[in-house]
């Protein structure tokens, strides 16, 4: 068995968005309490180890597709599915796969990753072998739980710490309603340009009666909203370990970090410019028992791992994308 | 067919050789919250760290198993092992929430033809949104009692880098950087490490020697595997 971890330090090259909770039309981020030297407790914004851990699994899954050819033509079942992208569940009925003990572990074989994630077997959950960390910010109130390496790397490269206030920002973004702009409403029909002036018409005189309950009735659908997000070029750290035995579970591994890392994407609002990470420097520890090694790690994590379980996905293609494709459905 | 049952039901790890067996105090050094539903114990946790090397899947309630051993003490009529459970004071509480939504931008695009419609509120994809409690422990760390042979023990928990639930998310990750475990000689008081004033520091028989009458009592499973609920029965346990 080898225990090997992953630490990575990574740059919002866009903003995050990782909401907690909305409150009225404001979107909070999300935050843990961190016990501070000295017993006090600050609120510190962080990304949950299961966003994380999700888009790993993505990436898995995504990249092993591509690898094995089937994302040209995938035709997956439903099942095949929700066992890639949710980790399966314990029980269906009709199409909802139901995957048996002696399947799972021939899919494990099959797809590494699944051994790595975890999923579900007929009547059982089976655990995975990986555990993902929080992604926690580089600032002044993680300090003291920052591994050294990355304070050496924040130090030696002169990177300013400051409190965690400093990386996060509200910002406010506006649904507009088409028919407030006299030029979108010449485009309307002339009955629904007739409903669309009466409500003007009968918002004016609300406003002029103020008359809060025809006010309301007949307001815009225009949306002001206000979100927290974490500021652009914020520096975070997290890790991921992995339990592996054997080479080939190994590869899979590193695989499946790299594709990751290939296009790292977390939080809400991803197709407004929202959530893209970069890779900035990175650790492996290899543990032995009572004590570990830790070696820096670069380009080693880029996509050029994962020969290994390349070849393996190569080799297997026909049989994977029959499985995928029609053994998970009974 | 014999041969290959009793090879599956052999014993794994070694039990505890009692001239190594001294008073140890275990202490795990955690740097994030932790999710617990019960009091950790040690002995399953070094049971998982020896069934972990084989890769033992976890048995099912009720299910026959291998027994592990480890080195730590069994009592004298060998029913459990001679460990306290683990003790944590939880300073503040947090409300998360485990999120599962189901795949349906997936299904669309490179699900089969045959999937024509999912349904997000019932059934096998429904989303679901669970909360659950993450506790911050006071020196955010949790302490444990035994005799054992500290030699073994050491190694063991080095295998064990997050403790509670939710540890695929990060949850009850330990200080592996600086000190993950400290496993040390401690001093020995009556009723050591399984009673304190005859009151129980751990689930125990309610014939156990030296304990109160006046103990409170609770259903609970006496040895690993704890999740098995099938085996569970009357007990002394802690307040």
């Amino acid at each position: 068995m080898q225990l090997t971890r992953f630490e990575m330090i990574v740059r919002a090259k866009d903003p995050v968005c990782h909401a907690q909770e909305t409150i009225g039309n404001q979107s909070i981020f999300m935050r843990k309490s961190v016990r501070l030297p000295g017993g006090a407790r600050a609120q510190v914004p962080m990304l949950s180890g299961d966003c994380i851990r999700h888009q790993l699994r993505e990436a898995g899954a995504y990249g092993t597709l591509q690898e094995a050819g089937i994302l040209d033509d995938p035709q997956l079942s439903e099942g095949a599915l929700r066992l890639l992208f949710n980790g399966g569940m314990v029980t269906g009925k009709g199409d909802a796969a139901v995957i048996n003990l002696e399947r799972y572990r021939e899919l494990v074989a099959l797809f590494p990753p699944l051994a790595l994630l975890g999923g579900c077997a007929d009547n059982r959950p089976i655990q995975g072998q990986l555990n993902v960390d929080e992604g926690n910010l580089l600032c002044t109130e993680m300090l003291h739980l920052a591994p050294t390496w990355v304070v050496d790397w924040a130090n030696e490269n002169g990177e300013k710490i400051e409190t965690c206030r400093a990386s996060i920002e509200e910002v406010q973004r506006v649904r507009m309603d088409a028919t407030l702009q006299p030029e979108k409403v010449k485009l309307l029909s002339d009955n629904a340009k007739a409903n669309v002036n009466s409500r003007l018409l009968k918002s004016e005189k609300a406003h002029e009666d103020a008359d809060s309950k025809a006010k309301s009735e007949s307001k815009s659908a225009m949306m002001p909203r206000t979100h927290e997000r974490i500021v652009q070029g914020s520096l975070l750290w997290i890790g991921i370990e992995a339990r592996t035995y054997g080479d080939l579970e190994f590869d899979a591994f590193q695989f499946t970090v790299a594709c990751l890392l290939n296009n790292f994407r977390v939080g809400g609002k991803l197709g407004t410019g929202h959530g893209r990470l970069e890779f900035v420097a990175g650790a492996r520890i290899h543990f032995k028992p009572s004590a570990g090694t830790l070696e820096r790690v670069g380009s080693e994590l880029a996509p050029k791992v994962g020969d290994m379980y390349r070849a393996h996905v190569q080799l297997r293609k026909e049989e994977l994308a029959s499985w995928l494709r029609s053994a998970i459905n009974s | 067919m014999a041969q290959i049952r009793d090879q599956q039901l052999m014993p794994i790890g070694e039990p505890c050789d009692p001239a190594r067996a001294v008073p140890l105090r275990v202490v795990a050094h955690l740097t994030e919250g932790i999710v617990l539903r019960h009091p950790l114990m040690l002995d399953a946790l070094l049971a998982w760290a020896e069934a972990n090397q084989e890769q033992s899947l976890a048995p099912l309630p009720g299910e026959r198993h291998r027994t592990v051993e480890i080195p730590i003490l069994r009592e004298p009529d060998g029913r459990f092992h001679l460990c306290s459970q683990g003790f944590a004071v939880a300073e503040s509480f947090e409300l998360r929430y485990k999120n599962r939504r189901a795949p349906w931008h997936e299904m669309a695009r490179l699900g089969t033809s045959k999937i024509t419609r999912v349904h997000l509120a019932a059934g096998a994809n429904k989303s679901y949104r669970v909360p659950y409690e993450l506790q911050l422990l006071a020196g955010n760390r949790i302490e444990w009692w035994c005799l054992g042979d500290a030699g073994r023990i050491g190694p063991l928990l080095s295998l064990v880098h997050y403790l509670g639930k939710h540890r695929g998310s990060g949850k009850g990750r330990l200080d592996i950087h600086e000190q993950p475990w400290t496993v040390e000689d401690c001093e020995a008081w009556p009723g050591f490490p399984v009673l304190r004033d005859a009151q129980p520091l751990r689930p125990l028989p309610l014939d156990f020697s030296g304990l109160s009458d006046d103990a409170p009592r609770a259903y609970r499973t006496l040895s690993y595997p704890y999740f098995d609920h099938t085996a569970e029965e009357e007990l002394a346990c802690p307040q």
